[in-house]
C-alpha cells in the first residue's frame, strides 16, 4: 500500500488545524453558513436530512486492518457505531456533531486518512478495479497510476474550483470492473504499438440526469505522457465547460454538445502547447510510487489445495460461496475473496464498528492486513491462501458476513436515498430490502444467475441504476414515493445504459414487479447458462413489458 | 379564485448536532408538536424571519407545508418532511434522535 510521506503528514494536519479555526469561527458567529458552507463540504462535510455527514476518502478502496480499526472507533466514539461504505469505494458516517468532526479528522489523519476532496468542485478520488494488482486478467496493475493522480489532484490550484466536480476511474484490465465508460475521464490500461504501457482514454462519460457512455479521445496514450494529457483535458473542461447551468455542467455535456472530434481538437491543440520536460518528472514518480505496490511475500504453493478442494467437497454452504465470491489471482495457490456487506433484508454498504473490526482481524490473519472496499460496496479480500479459504469463511459465516451473494440479484447497489440523503426524492434502501428478502432463497438466487440491481433515490444516479441489469429510480410523485424501473443497463466494457420500461411502481409494488421479470427472464432465457442480460440484449427490454405490467 | 393557505412551520437543521429542529412560540425545537403553525402568509414570513436572525443556533431555515387546525399538532403533507420528523425508517442503528440538546430553549 501508498503510505503517506512526511509532506502529505503535514499538509493533511495543516488542513485539519485550519478546519477547527474554521468551526470554532462558525460557532462563534465570526463566519455565517454561506461562508462556512463552502469550506466545510471542502473537508467533506455535508449537511443532510437528519444531520450531518461526512465523507471520507479511501484512494481507489485501498484500506488496511488499522485503518480499518480507526475507522471502527470513529464509528463508536462519535457516530452511531457504523458506517456506510459508497458506491465510490469511500466511507460515510451519518451522524457526526459539527463540534466533534475536527477531532474525527484529526484521529483520520493519526491513520493516515482524511477527508480532503470528497465534495466540491474538484477532482474526487480515483476509483480502480476492486482486485487492481491480484486479478489474473489484468494487463498492468492499475494502483500506482491511480495514485500518481491522486497526488496531481490533491489541492491542484489550477483544478479546485471546476465548472462542476470530476471523476476519473482506471482498469488495469480488458475486463472494466470499474465503470470507466461513466466517468468524467476513464483510463483503460492498454499496449501499444511496441508493447510499451500506455492508456487508452475515454471522456465524458457519466451517470446522473442525463446519462452519457463516455468516448474514447486517444486509443493509446503513452504512459509517461498522463499527467500532461489530462492536464489539457481539465484546461480545455476549466475554460469552455459550462458554469452557467449546474445540470449542464459535466465534461460529458461539453463533450456531447462540442462534439468528439472537436473536442478531441481542442485537448491536441492544448496538450501541444505541453513542454515535454515534465514527462521525466512524471515517469519518475511513478515508478517511485510503484515500489509501494510490488509483489507481496507470497509463497510459492501449487495452484490446486487440497484442503480447499476437500472442504469444498464436504460443505456445500462453503462450495456455494467460494463459487460465488472468489476471483482468480494473478499467483499460483492464492485468491481473492469478495465479502459481501448485502445480508438479507439489509441496508447494502452498511458496516458497524463490529464488522470492521471483524474485517480488520480477519485481513490481519489471511489477506496481509490489507482489504479493499469495492465500488459495489462490498469488501474485498485481495490475497488469501487457497490453503486458508475455509477458515476464513468459517470466520466470516460465524460473523454473518460469509453470504455466497457476489453478482447475484441480492448484491444490490443502494444509495442512502430520502432515509439520509438531502437531495432525494424517495428511498432507495427499503426497496433493496423487500427485494433481498423476496429473494432470499440462495437456491433460487443462484439459479437466476448473474443479476445486478442498481437503485438510485433521485436522477443523481448514486446508485448508478442506469448500469444496473434492473435498475430502479426513485422519484416524487404528487407526494408519494414511486419507482420507475429500467432494464439492460451494463457497467463493463460492454457498456450500456438501460432503457426504461414503462410507468412506474409504487413502494410497495417494486419488489413484486422485479419478481415477475426474473421469472419471465427464467421462462424464456436460452438455456441456464444465458444471463439475464444476454436475454435482455436477444430479445429486447421490450420482451419484458408484459409480464412486469401483467395485474398492474 | 386564490388557492387556500396552506398552513406552515418553520424547520432547519441545529447548527451544532445537525438535527432537525422546529420554531416554536418558546424558540426552537426538536419536537415538531411545540412548533409554532402559521395560518396566514404574513405569520409564516413572520416566522421564518425570525429563525433566519438565530443562525448561531439554525442553519438553513424554511417553511414547511404542513396539515394543522387550530389546537392540534402539525403534521407535514410531503413525504420528505414526514422522514425528517421520525428519522430515517431503516436501521437498527438509527434511534431518533435525542432531542436536539434542549439547547433550542
Amino acid at each position: 500500500m501508498y503510505r503517506y510521506d512526511e509532506f502529505d503528514e503535514s499538509m493533511v494536519r495543516a488542513r485539519v488545524a485550519e478546519f477547527r479555526g474554521q468551526v470554532q469561527r462558525r460557532v462563534d458567529g465570526s463566519l455565517t453558513e454561506d461562508e462556512f458552507k463552502p469550506l466545510r463540504l471542502m473537508n467533506g462535510l455535508y449537511l443532510q436530512l437528519h444531520a450531518y455527514m461526512l465523507r471520507v476518502a479511501i484512494p481507489y478502496g485501498a484500506l488496511s486492518s488499522d485503518q480499518m480499526r480507526q475507522l471502527a472507533m470513529i464509528a463508536e466514539r462519535y457516530d452511531r457505531g457504523y458506517g456506510h461504505l459508497t458506491t465510490r469505494q469511500n466511507i460515510q458516517y451519518n451522524w457526526p456533531k459539527l463540534p466533534e468532526v475536527p477531532d474525527i479528522l484529526d484521529d483520520l489523519a493519526d491513520v493516515q486518512m482524511h477527508a480532503i476532496q470528497t465534495s466540491g468542485n474538484c477532482i474526487r478520488n480515483v476509483t480502480s478495479d476492486p482486485f487492481a494488482g491480484v486479478a489474473a486478467d489484468e494487463l498492468e496493475d492499475p494502483r500506482p497510476t491511480a495514485e500518481l493522480i491522486r497526488q496531481w489532484s490533491t489541492f491542484h490550484p489550477e483544478f479546485s474550483f471546476l465548472p462542476r466536480k470530476f471523476k476519473i476511474a482506471i482498469t488495469g484490465s480488458p475486463n472494466d470492473r470499474a465503470a470507466v465508460y461513466f466517468h468524467d475521464i476513464g483510463l483503460r490500461m492498454v499496449a501499444g504499438p511496441d508493447d510499451d504501457a500506455g492508456y487508452e482514454v475515454i471522456v465524458g462519460g457519466g451517470q446522473g440526469r442525463t446519462p452519457m457512455i463516455g468516448k474514447v479521445v486517444r486509443d493509446f496514450l503513452p504512459r509517461e505522457e498522463l499527467l500532461g494529457y489530462l492536464e489539457a483535458i481539465m484546461r480545455v473542461y476549466n475554460l469552455y465547460g459550462r458554469r452557467d447551468n449546474k445540470y449542464k455542467a459535466r465534461i460529458k455535456i461539453l463533450v456531447h454538445e462540442l462534439g468528439l472530434e472537436a473536442f478531441k481538437d481542442e485537448v491536441e491543440a492544448e496538450y501541444s502547447r505541453k513542454p515535454d520536460a515534465d514527462n521525466a518528472l512524471a515517469e519518475a514518480e511513478l515508478q517511485r510510487i510503484e515500489t509501494y505496490f510490488a509483489p507481496k511475500d507470497y509463497e510459492t504453493r501449487p495452484d490446486r489445495s487440497e484442503i480447499f478442494e476437500v472442504a469444498r467437497h464436504n460443505d456445500p454452504a462453503f462450495a456455494a460461496w467460494a463459487d460465488q465470491n472468489l476471483f482468480s489471482h494473478k499467483v499460483e495457490g492464492y485468491a481473492a475473496a469478495t465479502i459481501t456487506i448485502k445480508r438479507v433484508g439489509g441496508e447494502p454498504g452498511d458496516v458497524t464498528a463490529d464488522d470492521m473490526r471483524t474485517l480488520a482481524d480477519l485481513a490481519d490473519r489471511f489477506s496481509f492486513g490489507e482489504m479493499r472496499v469495492s465500488h459495489e460496496q462490498n469488501i474485498v479480500f485481495s490475497d488469501v491462501r487457497k490453503d486458508d479459504l475455509y477458515d476464513l469463511w468459517k470466520a466470516l459465516a460465524k460473523a454473518e458476513l460469509g453470504d455466497a451473494n457476489k453478482g447475484l440479484i441480492t448484491d444490490i447497489i443502494a444509495c442512502p436515498g430520502l432515509d439520509y440523503c438531502a437531495l432525494a426524492t424517495a428511498r432507495s434502501i427499503p426497496i433493496a430490502q423487500k427485494i433481498s428478502t423476496a429473494f432470499a432463497d440462495p437456491i433460487r438466487q443462484r439459479d437466476i444467475g448473474p443479476l445486478s440491481i442498481k437503485i438510485s433515490g433521485c436522477i443523481n444516479a448514486c446508485g448508478h441504476h442506469h448500469v444496473g441489469h434492473i435498475g430502479i429510480l426513485g422519484l416524487d410523485k404528487a407526494g408519494e414515493e414511486f419507482y420507475q424501473i429500467t432494464l439492460g443497463g451494463d457497467a463493463t466494457e460492454t457498456a450500456a445504459l438501460g432503457e426504461r420500461a414503462g410507468p412506474g411502481f409504487s413502494s410497495d409494488e417494486v419488489a413484486g414487479a422485479i419478481e415477475r421479470v426474473v421469472d419471465h427472464y427464467l421462462d424464456v432465457r436460452d438455456g441456464e447458462d444465458e444471463t439475464f442480460l444476454e436475454t435482455c440484449r436477444r430479445l429486447g427490454p421490450d420482451a419484458f413489458k408484459e409480464a412486469l405490467y401483467a395485474a398492474h | 379564485m386564490a388557492k387556500a393557505f396552506s398552513p406552515k412551520i418553520v424547520s432547519a437543521n441545529d447548527l451544532m448536532s445537525g438535527y432537525t429542529i422546529y420554531l416554536g412560540d418558546a424558540g426552537w425545537t426538536s419536537d415538531i408538536a411545540d412548533a409554532e403553525i402559521a395560518h396566514d402568509q404574513a405569520t409564516a414570513d413572520t416566522l421564518l424571519a425570525a429563525a433566519e436572525r438565530q443562525p448561531e443556533i439554525a442553519v438553513g431555515p424554511y417553511l414547511v407545508d404542513v396539515t394543522g387546525h387550530l389546537g392540534s399538532d402539525p403534521a407535514p403533507t410531503k413525504y420528505r418532511e414526514v422522514i425528517r420528523v421520525s428519522g430515517p425508517t431503516v436501521g437498527a442503528l438509527n434511534k431518533l434522535p435525542e432531542a436536539a440538546e434542549q439547547r433550542a430553549a
